[in-house]
């Protein structure tokens, strides 16, 4: 596992040195390849559940740092124009920004749906596989994924009318 | 909102979420009684959920790749082949027809805007239409929760790229490849598509030594987000290491410079690819893209002579003339450059071109 798991942080780290260069959509391709190569590579792992686990939360953390930065940028420089088509990030309803304070507040009320939608959005986890990463049925999965999802769609939408 | 209320809450949501509207509204009347805010609560996030069955949260902000058994369309996914920066290739069943295809999904975000992505259509139609032995040919387009696919062919073999991984090609494979490439630039050319990004790693050689010309129509689809990076980060992109833009050292100078590009970028490419598949090394590279970027506007390439002295000069020649920097100094059309390399091909076989060289060369020794 600590091999996954640093192979995990250098890409992260490749990726966000990247980034920091260049604020394009080439570094979305970049980092999706590296997702890719690990995720559904050939790589075998010895414990795939934590490995998922782990991708999810790191995928989030590149995002959302990446959606932040973005936005910090956009709020202090003159070519807002340029930089909004330029940084558009491929999810084109969520602000990921947003989305991630929103599922922080969900986690502080139930953190297992807290990882749930970590699981199913960032990482990219079916309703099963997210069941087996966290030993629980996918019924469960399924339900409380349903909940959390009515729930942080009101919250981005509280937030977006305030 | 404490954790202790959100468990009452979504204990009856999810209950409701279960049943049908009818059943709904007698369970909620029931449970919540004695407790309207509850009430209130509840019928809000089914709301919400109602709003959330748009897609809200549907796909991960990076696609993950496609399970077996995926259906697009008419077509069943069978297995990845491969990703890169442009998507992901898969192998894929076609259940009406019965065969095998490749289909390469690209990522949505390359797409959103529409206009590009018919554009990007027309051309890929067109190029589908041009049915060229040495040109991928393309069955269908379509699109799969927003990110638009490509049906083709399913090719066997390997890349340029991956035959170059252990350095150079022989001179007479070189060529044979080089009249298929030129050849089938010239089918595109006469219709007015220019590729904008050959190289290695869009030529595919089939395992019976077919070359084939990938990703027509594609490179225009990238080229926007590149103008639009360049009015921003210039500065920064300038150091950054070479990778990322991997395409950069086969750009020609015009596109290097943001000029329009015409059919003889292409032809500047293909040198920089040939330049390659002879000496095993590419002609520009540099540390950084933008010493990359100098090199291709200001630098004469190293002479092909003096890395690998062995090669026909004829062939020597066609490769610099591929790579003038001024596009008129080039060939100016593929037409002219498989013709040119078609001779060399023909003086390979009997054996002149390699004796011109070395006579040549004895000339000089002497």
């Amino acid at each position: 596992m600590p091999l996954v798991y640093d192979e995990l942080r250098r890409v992260a780290h490749n990726y966000l040195q990247r980034e920091r260069l260049d604020h394009t959509l080439q570094s979305t391709a970049v980092v999706h390849e590296a997702y890719l190569r690990l995720v559904g590579g050939a790589v075998e792992f010895q414990n795939r559940e934590h490995f998922f686990a782990v991708a999810a939360q790191l995928m989030r953390q590149i995002l959302v740092d990446y959606a932040r930065r973005h936005r910090s940028l956009k709020r202090d420089a003159g070519y807002k124009l340029a930089l909004d088509e330029a940084l558009k990030l491929p999810s084109k309803e969520v602000d990921l920004v947003d989305l991630d304070d929103a599922l922080k507040e969900l986690a502080r009320m139930d953190a297992r749906q807290g990882r749930i939608v970590e699981l199913r959005f960032f990482g990219g986890l079916s309703i099963e596989e997210t069941a087996d990463v966290l030993s629980i049925s996918a019924a469960t999965v399924e339900r409380s994924w349903a909940s959390a999802r009515a729930w942080l769609y009101r919250q981005l939408n509280r937030n977006a009318a305030s | 909102m404490t954790g202790e209320r959100w468990q009452e809450i979504r204990t009856v949501l999810e209950a409701a979420l279960a049943m049908d509207s009818e059943k709904r509204r007698a369970y909620l009347d029931q449970v919540c009684s004695s407790d309207q805010s509850l009430r209130r609560e509840v019928e809000s996030l089914l709301a919400a959920d109602q709003q959330a069955q748009t897609g809200f949260l549907e796909s991960p902000p990076l696609a993950r790749k496609l399970e077996k058994g995926t259906r697009l369309g008419e077509y069943e996914i069978v297995s990845l082949l491969g990703s890169g920066g442009m998507g992901e290739v898969y192998c894929a069943r076609d259940l009406r027809l019965g065969r095998d295809v490749a289909i390469k999904v690209l990522p949505a975000d390359l797409c959103y805007d529409a206009d590009r992505l018919r554009r990007f259509e027309l051309e890929a139609r067109t190029a589908a239409a041009l049915n060229h032995p040495n040109i991928l040919a393309i069955h269908q387009l379509g699109s799969y929760r927003g990110s638009p696919y490509l049906v083709s062919e399913l090719l066997h073999g390997e890349t340029l790229r991956e035959k170059l991984k252990f350095g150079a090609l022989s001179e007479q494979q070189a060529i044979e490849y080089s009249v298929q490439i030129a050849r089938g630039l010239a089918a595109a050319h006469d219709k007015g598509i220019v590729h904008r990004d050959l190289k290695p790693d869009n030529l595919f050689v089939t395992k019976d030594g077919r070359v084939k010309i990938l990703d027509f129509g594609l490179a225009k689809l990238t080229q926007r987000e590149r103008e639009l990076a360049d009015t921003v980060t210039i500065r920064e992109k300038a150091t950054q290491p070479g990778m990322v833009l991997g395409t950069v050292g086969y750009m020609s100078p015009e596109q290097v410079r943001g000029l329009n590009a015409d059919h003889r970028a292409d032809i500047f490419a293909f040198g920089a690819t040939l330049y390659e598949v002879l000496t095993g090394r590419r002609v520009f590279h540099k540390a950084t893209s933008a010493d990359t970027m100098s090199a291709i506007l200001q630098e004469d390439p190293p002479r092909i002579s003096q890395i690998c002295p062995g090669i026909v000069f004829g062939l020597q020649r066609v490769v610099h003339r591929c790579l003038e920097k001024d596009p008129e100094r080039r060939f100016q059309s593929a037409h002219d450059l498989a013709f040119a390399l078609e001779a060399l091909s023909e003086s390979a076989i009997s054996g002149q071109g390699r004796l011109s060289s070395q006579a040549v060369k004895a000339e000089r020794l002497s």
